[in-house]
């Protein structure tokens, strides 16, 4: 599959995020739900799609947020009855995607996830996915 | 807080016109079919409905979502309804970064899938909002993962897999509804 053309010249990687470093992504509770076969609430995978409006899928890094000496809530803020799932930078680049900084005035650890994500890539993001902040009960 | 109502209706032998007269009068005097016991109790095991009509319409900030079928409709089907009418309150942005609101087109696709393959046997799928607004109909049990992906009305396809016994890779559903039903049986035990 490769990277993207357009992923590589618009959102290329930063190779200097290590491959352990943790990527949190928000779930909103509609995209929650408790699976049997887990015997445990997991994430869809329609949690791990890109954004409508064409960026990349939208994480936040953890080492920065932790480096500022700050919490990983302070990414929830807002955002109440959401959930944040964890993959590392290695195993979103497994999957032939761009790991590219793009710090925003109100969040310096916003980061971009770019390249294709067919459905088994978002199935794949959901089944390796752990909670760092796992849903309310 | 936008309002979503469902009203379910079992027509037997009624013209159109009979139902479309009807239609107004069911969401108006009728805004909460599913708390009525007796209309729940009467659907318990009987077959999949067939719909007749779906009806998607805004009034103000409320959604109303009429369901007209020529059966009694399961608990089962009426609640996955209600999750699907319940998605259609979902503002635009509403997972935190800019997701669309759900399109109504591909909210009655979803409902008549439900219709087609949700046998009262089963249990209800998890239905889930795409950033596209799209609906996916998920069901993770019985050792399956069965997942159901409604991108437009004419873009719907499906993945199943069993641990240990294999699965149908992302397929157009168009073509392969029985292999869908297949795999939906294996949740439902049968």
């Amino acid at each position: 599959m490769g990277i993207p053309e357009d992923c590589a010249k618009n959102f290329p990687n930063d190779p200097t995020i290590a491959g352990g470093v943790a990527l949190l992504r928000r779930v909103p509770p509609k995209h929650f739900y408790f699976d049997e076969n887990l015997g445990r609430l997991r994430p869809s995978s329609a949690a791990f799609e890109d954004d409508q409006d064409g960026d990349p899928m939208s994480v936040y890094r953890r080492d920065i947020i932790e480096a500022e000496g700050d919490n990983i809530r302070r990414i929830m803020v807002g955002h109440e009855g959401y959930a944040l799932a964890s993959l590392t930078a290695g195993q979103i680049r497994s999957r032939d995607q761009t790991v590219h900084p793009d710090p925003l005035p109100e969040e310096s650890s916003h980061t971009q996830v770019c390249g294709s994500k067919p459905k088994s890539t978002c199935r794949w993001f959901a089944a390796q996915s752990e909670w760092a902040i796992p849903p309310q009960a | 807080m936008p309002e979503t109502k469902i009203v379910g209706e079992n027509e037997y032998g009624l013209s159109d016109a009979a139902i479309l007269s009807e239609r107004w009068l069911s969401a108006t005097t009728l805004p909460d079919v599913l708390a009525r016991p007796a209309v729940i109790t009467a659907a318990v095991e009987q077959p999949s409905p067939v719909l007749r009509r779906v009806v998607i319409r805004k009034q103000g900030p409320a959604v109303f979502v009429e369901v007209y079928a020529n059966r009694p409709m399961s608990p089962t089907f009426l609640k996955s309804v209600e999750a699907v009418a319940d998605l259609l309150s979902l503002p635009p942005g509403w997972n935190s970064y800019s997701a669309s609101s759900i399109d109504h087109e591909n909210a009655r696709q979803a409902i008549r899938l439900l219709a087609e393959f949700l046998k009262p046997s089963m249990l209800p799928p998890s239905v889930v909002p795409t950033v596209r607004g799209g609906i996916q109909l998920e069901w993770h049990a019985r050792g399956v993962n069965v997942e159901i992906y409604i991108e437009s009305p004419n873009a719907v396809s499906f993945f199943a897999e069993e641990a240990g016994i294999g699965k149908s890779p992302d397929v157009p559903l168009s073509g392969h509804e029985r292999e869908l039903s297949s795999w939906l049986e294996r949740i439902s035990g049968k």
